[in-house]
């Protein structure tokens, strides 16, 4: 059985609600809903919209027939109203209503109100039968304040039957009892059993005329107006209903005003003494402003925005003066407790035994409101032991419902607190790791970061595939967990960019659901890029965080996280690590030869020329094999401080050197036993590393000077580079390190190297790779020459001996192969390898 | 820009598509109003889409033709200031297109300026198309005035020395109705043009005889019969015309018209009511009675099956509301049912009445009941009066008991609003309100003295007589209720109302109905004494009521009281009934008299001689 139809005012949606909760439908209409109603045989629905269209839409069969017991599909129907379905559109349209097959319309045009009477399940355009009209008051006498003319409160239009012993089909209609009913509507629609459309306008009165004969003769035979004025409350009308059941039916036509004005029309019984029986208008009041109402059989019930309120009305007959005045006083109403109730329906008794109210709240909320059962006091007592049982179990089932409540309020608030804990972790964490980054230079050497990540390169073999991988760890030695939200982020960004190779950094991001402290976590990355690698390759780690995670996906406003999608994370540096090529060395030579290219000085230059843009057609493959050597020469005291060597033998000073450079900390465990070590680069060409210690005489005025000189020797040009540049590097870092402790002399040097270093890496390193060794000395050379000329230091001193003349021969090199393109190759490599043969003889030393 | 020339073609071709899916509706059996919105969106959306572009002469014919045929379907969809406002539009865009200024919106200035742009080009065809429009919505709203400036300035080649009048312009009109077979319209312009030809001469009719200017309605009625015209329309001529005779008082010409009308269209309703009306003016209440039956059964068979307007542009929608409820206005059935009851009951033929009265009070019962509206400013009975009415032609029709409960229907709904006393001061001037609540109260009192009047001769029909006396007193008590204060009403009116003395007439005279009847009652009991007194308060109320006045001979006959017997005797002889405007239900029916008056007659004549 359809019990409840509800009216949105805010919303298009409609539910459709059953007492056993089986189903809903809802349907979409086109604009925002003013009134639904039902047809008489319930199967059609009627709804009029703000657009002023009357839709007519059947009803889905299973909420049409009325024997419905359980369906098995509890998830809603949703339906959208077509346009097709508007019967009658008329924007003044304000309210309609249906009984007996006619559908009655309430409409507003050039104040007058007029009652249009349609066929009801009519053609279309409907059939129409008749229309009558009323003149609109002035309202303004009305006193209306300006906010509930505002709210324009439409008018109601009821339909109440009189109870009768064969009014069947008429249960969507108020009933009342005949002998009323006649005293009010007259002894015509009495006669006929007509329903009477009773209408609550918004100036306060409540018109009525009688729905089935309503043009009938007046006293004088003339047509008189088929409404009649009944009564005006001097406020807008709210509700119109029938209450208080007797033996035939409801006894009181109750209306309800907008400000609390409240009408009760009684019947007075005729007396003996044969006075003529009446009936009496009671008014009361309410506490208003009044938004909705219905009505039982005892009580009225009534929202207020604040509060839903039930309203005792008596059963007494008024027929005595004295219990009419004591009425007034018992008009008491308890209240309910629910409060922003826009809309009521019910009661209805469900199956359990306990009587509800449906609510509709102002935020949309279809509320299932159980009302409290004998709350007159003196049937307490003489409740049956079954309903005190009920009464309990009603009693203890809205503790739970009240429970359960409590109980959401605190888990919400807990939530909010742990979020607010955990943002505060996280702003902790912040600033730990800012801290870090601000005072790096202070505490490189020292006390190692309370939040770290380190990285080794390793090489690993994967599906017969050796690849070079980064292993980072991050170590949590601070005080505090790191908790949900943390991300490690790894950024690998090559140095060299080759043609190919624009952009290449790639950031991999490692979320943690939890790292406590002293807790560590490894993670790997390849190194590798596209299938190529190329060293050497910056490594930024950083921590993020990401602020939707202070918010658990389910709770919490959908606004914040929008808020947040945008631009939801904090991120802190941790530390950058540098591989290079000494980090890539492979000391075992158990590696796959797939992957072994001999880049040779002709191959690089030959790349390197066309990366520039010169074909050139080089059949000459006259490849030479033989190992190129590069070799770098450091005062040996220089590196016995900053090593902190304890050896003494220049033989394991060597080694010491050479393990150093090889095997830095992390690979402890390896020692190099001898100053000379065959290693294989890795694209797998071998490589001999080398130190021994030199004694320069003629190099210093001091005297002879004790320098120890590491040489790479290899027959692949691109190892070669790459190693001079990561030992470069290295010492860079070494003697950087060392700067604060130096005097201003050192610190010069140091400077130097490190611009010497970061000249490679920033205006170099783009160029092809294999042609990076000729090219840093070159430019370093053109760089120095154009500042300083010739440098004299006290500890470092630069060797520039052909450096113009190398330049001006390289430049001619390169402009005949851009203006002969079919210039020999041949020329080209040899002149190139010539200015290397040359620079290498005179390497730098660093002191 | 070869792409417009192919533009055109596709869009004639699309509009040719819907007329022709119009036309294949048109002809089927059952024509469906479906068809007809979807033809009106299509033909719609055809014309917006030729609206998206700038107007241009080579389109200004199809575009003209769409809005014509869109103008028509919309007719049941759209209200005739929607259309009106897109006619507007069509006529300043094929303004545009000759490249002229649109200066206002004003209709009749605006035709003024399509005329004289373009009355002389080869548009001329499609022009007139929409001039047709712009009658028929200046029709619909019935602003004939319009319409004559308009066909005037359609005509203005012309010179007028005759006074302007719409017929002779309708007439003179010449409207260029050539179809153009590569562009086709829902409605061929000839056909639209002679209906609303036909249709605008009734309406000047109708309004001449709103004005009660019968004579220059039946002139317009009788140019209106010589157009060709469809059935129902020409039916509705022939009554309008039936109707104009009858108001100048020849009844017999208007029967001849109402007959015609019928033969023309089976189902002209209003021909059959106003032929009723006739008769009963002419006093044949046989005929009136047959016209009421056939008017009844036709409605009853044409509420039966539904009417779907077949056809693109009826006269119903051409004569906007107003106009078609003055013209084909008939009452609904439950007040032809009333009126062919009360007819047939008044006039004697008690058990047709029987029955038809016992059809509308089910009618009145049943569950699928009818909204019971009179359309023609008439209004219904009382259900009360209804119900008494049934009451009494039931007791006449010798169903005694029925008449019994229909009774004590009355009584029941009545009794609540019984007054104590009704003082009625004749002296006290009440205004409008007040007075209809002392009218309904008398009304209400009146009804139930005549609910228990009837019971009462129902129960002395029955041989009842203690239950009769009883009904006859309550019907006294309950009538005496209403008093005048001023003893002399009858004479003096005091400025009362018609209404008020109708009603103390009628109240009366069911005093004296009652009070002759307990007499009689008393009569058959012997209570003699009795049975004096309230015949002669019979007398009081109602004199010269010939029944009463021989019950009295007979009373006093059997008093011994000879003398008097033989002066009310002969009074009897001397009056006649003087004919009172009573309710059918205290009518006085001549076989009244519950006992043998011929002996009393043999008695009172022997008596009489023997002086």
């Amino acid at each position: 059985m359809l019990v409840l139809t509800f009216v949105f005012n805010y919303t298009t949606f409609l539910h459709g609600y059953l007492i056993h909760v089986v189903f809903q439908t809802v349907m979409l209409f086109e604009a925002s809903m003013i009134h639904l109603a039902l047809s008489d045989d319930k199967h059609r629905l009627y709804a009029l919209c703000a657009n002023g269209g009357l839709y007519c839409t059947p009803l889905p069969p299973q909420l049409s027939s009325s024997s419905v017991q359980v369906n098995k599909s509890p998830d809603s129907v949703l339906f959208t109203v077509p346009d097709d379905s508007i019967v009658l559109k008329n924007a003044s349209l304000q309210a309609f209503t249906i009984a007996e097959k006619i559908l009655v319309t309430l409409s507003l045009h050039k104040s007058v109100w007029s009652f249009d009477l349609y066929e009801e399940p009519g053609s279309r355009p409907l059939h129409k039968l008749a229309c009558f009209q009323v003149v609109t008051l002035n309202t303004c006498c009305l006193n209306l304040t300006d906010k509930e003319k505002s709210v324009s409160s439409p008018p109601v239009l009821t339909c109440i039957y009189p109870e009768g012993p064969t009014s069947v089909s008429t249960d969507l209609h108020p009933h009342l009892e005949p002998h009323l009913f006649r005293l009010l509507f007259g002894v015509d629609a009495s006669l006929v059993n007509s329903p009477v459309i009773l209408c609550g306008l918004p100036d306060g009165r409540i018109c009525c005329f009688t729905l089935l004969v309503p043009t009938l003769a007046g006293p004088t035979g003339e047509q008189r107006s088929p409404v009649r004025v009944l009564q005006s409350l001097e406020q807008p009308v709210v509700f119109i209903g029938t209450c208080v059941s007797g033996e035939h039916g409801p006894q009181c036509l109750v209306a309800v005003g907008q400000r609390g004005k409240l009408l009760i029309v009684r019947s007075k019984q005729a007396s003996l003494e044969g006075k003529k029986a009446d009936y009496s208008f009671n008014e009361h009041s309410v506490r208003g402003p009044v938004l909705c109402a219905c009505v039982d059989d005892k009580r009225l019930y009534y929202s207020s925005l604040s509060d839903l309120h039930a309203l005792q009305l008596t059963t007494t007959s008024s027929s005595e003066a004295t219990e009419t005045e004591s009425q007034l006083q018992t008009l008491t109403s308890d209240s309910l407790g629910v409060c922003r109730v826009v809309a009521l329906a019910g009661p209805y008794t469900n199956p359990t035994g306990s009587v509800q109210l449906l609510a509709v709240s102002l935020s949309g909320r279809l509320l299932r409101v159980n009302l409290p059962q004998g709350s007159e006091k003196g049937n307490v007592p003489r409740l049956p032991s079954s309903l005190a049982g009920q009464k309990v179990k009603d009693l203890l089932a809205s503790i739970a419902n009240i429970w359960e409540r409590a109980e959401s309020l605190k888990h919400k608030l807990q939530k909010k607190n742990d979020s607010l804990k955990h943002l505060n972790q996280v702003i902790h964490v912040y600033s730990l790791l800012l801290d870090n980054h601000g005072n790096e230079k202070a505490c490189n050497m020292g006390t190692k970061h309370p939040i770290s990540c380190c990285g080794v390169a390793r090489w690993s073999s994967l599906l017969q595939r050796d690849s070079l991988t980064l292993t980072c760890v991050l170590e949590n030695s601070s005080g505090c967990t790191l908790e949900h939200g943390w991300t490690l982020c790894i950024q690998v960004h090559p140095l060299s960019k080759g043609p190919n190779m624009e952009g290449s950094s790639r950031t991999y991001s490692f979320p943690f659901m939890k790292l406590d402290s002293g807790q560590k976590l490894d993670v790997t990355v390849p190194l590798e890029s596209t299938g190529r690698l190329s060293l050497p390759v910056k490594v930024y780690c950083s921590l993020v965080f990401s602020l939707s995670a202070l918010f658990s996906p389910e709770a919490s406003s959908p606004g914040v996280s929008q808020l947040l999608t945008e631009t939801g994370s904090i991120s802190a540096p941790l530390s950058t690590l540098t591989v290079d090529w000494l980090d890539a060395l492979r000391l075992d030579g158990s590696f796959s030869h797939g992957n072994i290219r001999h880049d040779t000085v002709t191959d690089g230059i030959q790349a390197f020329l066309r990366s520039r843009g010169v074909l050139t057609k080089d059949s000459d493959t006259t490849t030479k094999s033989a190992p190129i050597t590069v070799m770098v020469r450091v005062s040996s005291e220089l590196l016995k401080t900053k090593l902190h060597l304890s050896a003494t033998s220049s033989g394991e000073r060597c080694m010491s050197v050479l393990n150093w450079l090889v095997s830095p900390e992390a690979r402890g465990q390896m020692s190099v036993q001898s100053p000379v070590v065959c290693v294989y680069s890795p694209d797998g060409c071998s490589v001999k590393l080398l130190v021994k210690e030199v004694t320069l005489g003629d190099f210093c005025s001091d005297g002879p000077l004790e320098v120890l000189e590491i040489r790479v020797e290899s027959s692949s040009v691109a190892a070669v580079c790459g190693l001079h540049h990561a030992i470069l590097r290295r010492l860079q870092v070494l003697l950087r390190d060392s700067a604060v402790k130096c005097g201003h002399t050192k610190q010069l040097k140091a400077q130097s190297l490190f611009e010497a270093v970061r000249h490679v890496e920033v205006d170099l390193i783009p160029i092809s790779l294999s042609v990076y060794y000729t090219f840093t000395l070159i430019s370093v050379d053109l760089h120095v020459t154009d500042s300083f000329a010739y440098i004299t230091c006290n500890n470092i001193i630069f060797f520039f001996f052909y450096c113009q003349s190398l330049y001006k021969e390289l430049q001619d090199a390169q402009n005949q192969a851009a203006l002969g393109g079919t210039m020999k190759t041949n020329k080209n490599s040899e002149i190139l390898f010539r200015i290397f043969l040359q620079l290498r003889a005179n390497p730098l030393v660093i002191l | 820009m070869s792409v417009i020339p192919c533009l055109v073609d596709r869009w004639s071709e699309e509009n040719n598509n819907i007329i022709l899916t119009w036309k294949q509706n048109e002809r089927g059996l059952e024509p469906n109003q479906h068809v007809r919105k979807r033809c009106w969106s299509e033909s719609l959306k055809l014309l917006q889409k030729i609206r998206g572009i700038p107007a241009a002469t080579e389109r200004l014919e199809l575009e003209m033709t769409v809005s014509y045929n869109t103008f028509l379907f919309s007719l049941n969809f759209c209200n005739a200031s929607e259309i009106e406002e897109s006619l507007t539009n069509s006529l300043s865009r094929a303004l545009e297109a000759c490249g002229s200024q649109v200066s206002c919106s004003d209709p009749v200035q605006l035709w003024e300026a399509v005329l004289q742009t373009l009355g002389s080009s080869v548009y001329v065809p499609c022009v007139h198309k929409l001039l047709l429009i712009q009658w028929m919505l200046w029709l619909m709203q019935c602003q004939s005035e319009r319409v004559l400036t308009l066909l005037m300035q359609t005509n203005h080649k012309r010179e007028h020395s005759a006074p302007v009048n719409l017929q002779t312009e309708t007439r003179n009109l010449a409207l260029s109705t050539e179809e153009d077979s590569s562009l086709k319209v829902a409605m061929a312009a000839k056909d639209l043009k002679d209906l609303l030809h036909i249709c605008t001469v009734m309406c000047e009719g109708v309004e001449q005889m709103k004005m009660e200017r019968y004579s220059e309605a039946l002139e317009a009625f009788q140019e209106a019969q010589g157009l060709p015209s469809p059935r129902s329309l020409l039916g509705q001529i022939h009554t309008l015309t039936g109707q104009s005779f009858a108001k100048l008082g020849q009844p017999h010409c208007a029967l001849h018209f109402y007959r015609k009308a019928v033969e023309v269209d089976g189902a002209c309703l209003s021909a059959l009511y106003q032929s009723a009306l006739v008769f009963r003016q002419l006093g044949n209440p046989k005929a009136e009675i047959e016209a009421l039956h056939l008017l009844y059964s036709a409605v009853q068979l044409q509420s039966d099956k539904s009417s779907s307007i077949a056809s693109l542009v009826s006269p119903a929608v051409l004569f906007g509301g107003a106009q078609m409820t003055f013209i084909s206005r008939v009452p609904s059935p439950s007040r032809i049912l009333h009126t062919l009851a009360h007819t047939c009951v008044f006039n004697g033929s008690i058990s047709d009445g029987v029955e038809y009265y016992l059809d509308l009070l089910a009618s009145l019962q049943s569950d699928g009941k009818d909204l019971i509206l009179t359309g023609d400013g008439t209004s219904f009975p009382r259900i009360p009066v209804v119900y008494l009415e049934a009451g009494f032609a039931l007791l006449k029709a010798k169903r005694y008991c029925d008449a019994l409960v229909v009774c004590e229907e009355v009584i029941t709904s009545t009794l609540d609003f019984i007054p104590e006393r009704l003082l009625l001061d004749a002296d006290e001037k009440l205004k409008g309100a007040d007075s209809d609540v002392v009218l309904e109260n008398v009304d209400l009192v009146l009804w139930a003295g005549a609910a228990h009047l009837l019971q009462a001769q129902a129960h002395w029909k029955l041989k009842d007589t203690k239950e009769a006396i009883t009904n006859f007193t309550r019907a006294i008590n309950q009538l005496v209720k209403v008093f005048i204060k001023q003893k002399d009403w009858k004479q003096k009116h005091f400025g009362n109302t018609e209404a008020m003395i109708e009603r103390m007439v009628t109240v009366e005279a069911a005093k004296g109905q009652a009070l002759a009847g307990r007499g009689l009652c008393f009569l058959e009991g012997g209570q003699l004494k009795e049975a004096l007194r309230d015949l002669n308060l019979s007398l009081q109320m109602t004199p010269g009521c010939k029944n009463t006045e021989m019950w009295l001979t007979e009373v006093l006959w059997r008093l011994d009281r000879r003398e008097e017997a033989s002066a009310h005797w002969r009074e009897v002889h001397s009056t006649e009934d003087a004919p009172k405007k009573l309710p059918l239900y205290l009518q006085l029916w001549p076989d009244d008299t519950a006992f043998d008056l011929s002996d009393l007659k043999k008695k009172m004549e022997g008596y009489i001689q023997a002086k």
